[in-house]
């Protein structure tokens, strides 16, 4: 499996996983905290997908179990809809032996998250284009 | 007022770290309840403890259990020990197993002053560190040694029938009393 994002933000889709309000709320409203963060999440969030990886190649549910818990602390601050629940059930499935299923729901989790990403690297570009306007 | 952020997963340390720092606070961080104990061990400045639950070495009760047995000594007498707060994303109604909910029973029997539950809102954690950081800060006035003496004078006014030294200890006790209520309407809670 490959661990690698590739984001394909669409915007039209009709649900999104970044809730900004939330997230700028638990920095206490200062963007420059939550733009350090995102980077911070980006990053991190692809490291876990690859412990995850690993942890199906090696075979291990407890490893897995663990990808899954800090992925979704991760993602929490960002957001507790779809990418959360998805890691949360992940999670939950691998600690209580059910890995079969805990890697079926690995696709929708990257997927989930590959918007995630996407509606967050959105925002950070226009927040990039808005500083620019400013200057 | 210094606080110790435990957590094994590196992203909500350190947004936890940032986030008490534009609070105001001295943070220090560990990334395991081990690394937390050493910490513990040497850093008797440390007022409370903010630790994840779910941790692989040691998770966040067996801290608890492991802190509160430690001797932290300073110049001037016993280190007063720090405050635990406990954050998790398990959630009592949840889908949670049930020996992760029985661990979070036990967090709150054991002595953890808080249960914060994940994401942890900005404004429930500053107000949760501002009442200890309340607490914590206030000089304790104890009045026993005191309220014992006036008592003890006043048996001894009744018990020798000496009228001029009763209005006279009356008159001192009306104006301290007056002082006081003077003293008390400027005071406020949050001045303590």
């Amino acid at each position: 499996m490959n661990a690698t994002l590739t984001p394909h933000f669409d915007a039209a889709a009709t649900t999104t996983c970044f809730d900004l309000k939330a997230a700028l709320d638990r920095c206490c409203g200062d963007d420059d905290f939550l733009a350090e963060m995102i980077d911070l999440m980006q990053s991190s969030v692809v490291m876990q997908l690859a412990a995850m990886d690993a942890a199906i190649a090696t075979g291990s549910a407890s490893d897995l179990s663990e990808a899954a818990h800090a992925m979704k602390g991760v993602v929490s601050s960002m957001s507790t809809s779809r990418p959360y629940e998805l890691a949360f059930d992940i999670e939950l499935l691998s600690k209580s032996g059910h890995c079969d299923q805990a890697i079926a729901m690995l696709i929708p989790l990257r997927e989930s998250l590959e918007q995630l990403v996407a509606e967050t690297r959105h925002w950070q570009a226009q927040r990039q284009r808005l500083s620019t306007t400013i200057r | 007022m210094k606080i110790l952020v435990v957590d094994d997963v590196g992203y909500t340390r350190h947004f936890h770290v940032r986030l008490l720092q534009k609070f105001g606070y001295d943070v220090v961080s560990a990334e395991g309840g081990p690394q937390a104990l050493k910490i513990l061990e040497r850093d008797m400045s440390i007022d409370v403890v903010l630790t994840d639950l779910m941790m692989r070495d040691l998770d966040g009760v067996e801290l608890y259990k492991h802190a509160i047995r430690m001797s932290r000594v300073l110049d001037g007498g016993q280190a007063a020990p720090p405050v635990f707060i406990l954050m998790t994303a398990l959630r009592p109604g949840g889908n949670s197993q049930q020996k992760d909910i029985e661990k979070l029973r036990m967090a709150k029997e054991i002595g953890f002053m808080d249960v914060l539950y994940k994401p942890i809102e900005a404004d429930l954690l500053k107000s949760t560190l501002e009442h200890i950081k309340f607490a914590r800060g206030k000089q304790i006035v104890d009045l026993t040694g005191a309220t014992r003496r006036v008592q003890e004078a006043v048996d001894q006014l009744i018990a020798q029938k000496d009228l001029e030294a009763s209005n006279t200890f009356i008159d001192i006790l009306r104006g301290e009393l007056d002082r006081l209520e003077n003293a008390s309407l400027e005071m406020t809670p949050a001045a303590g």
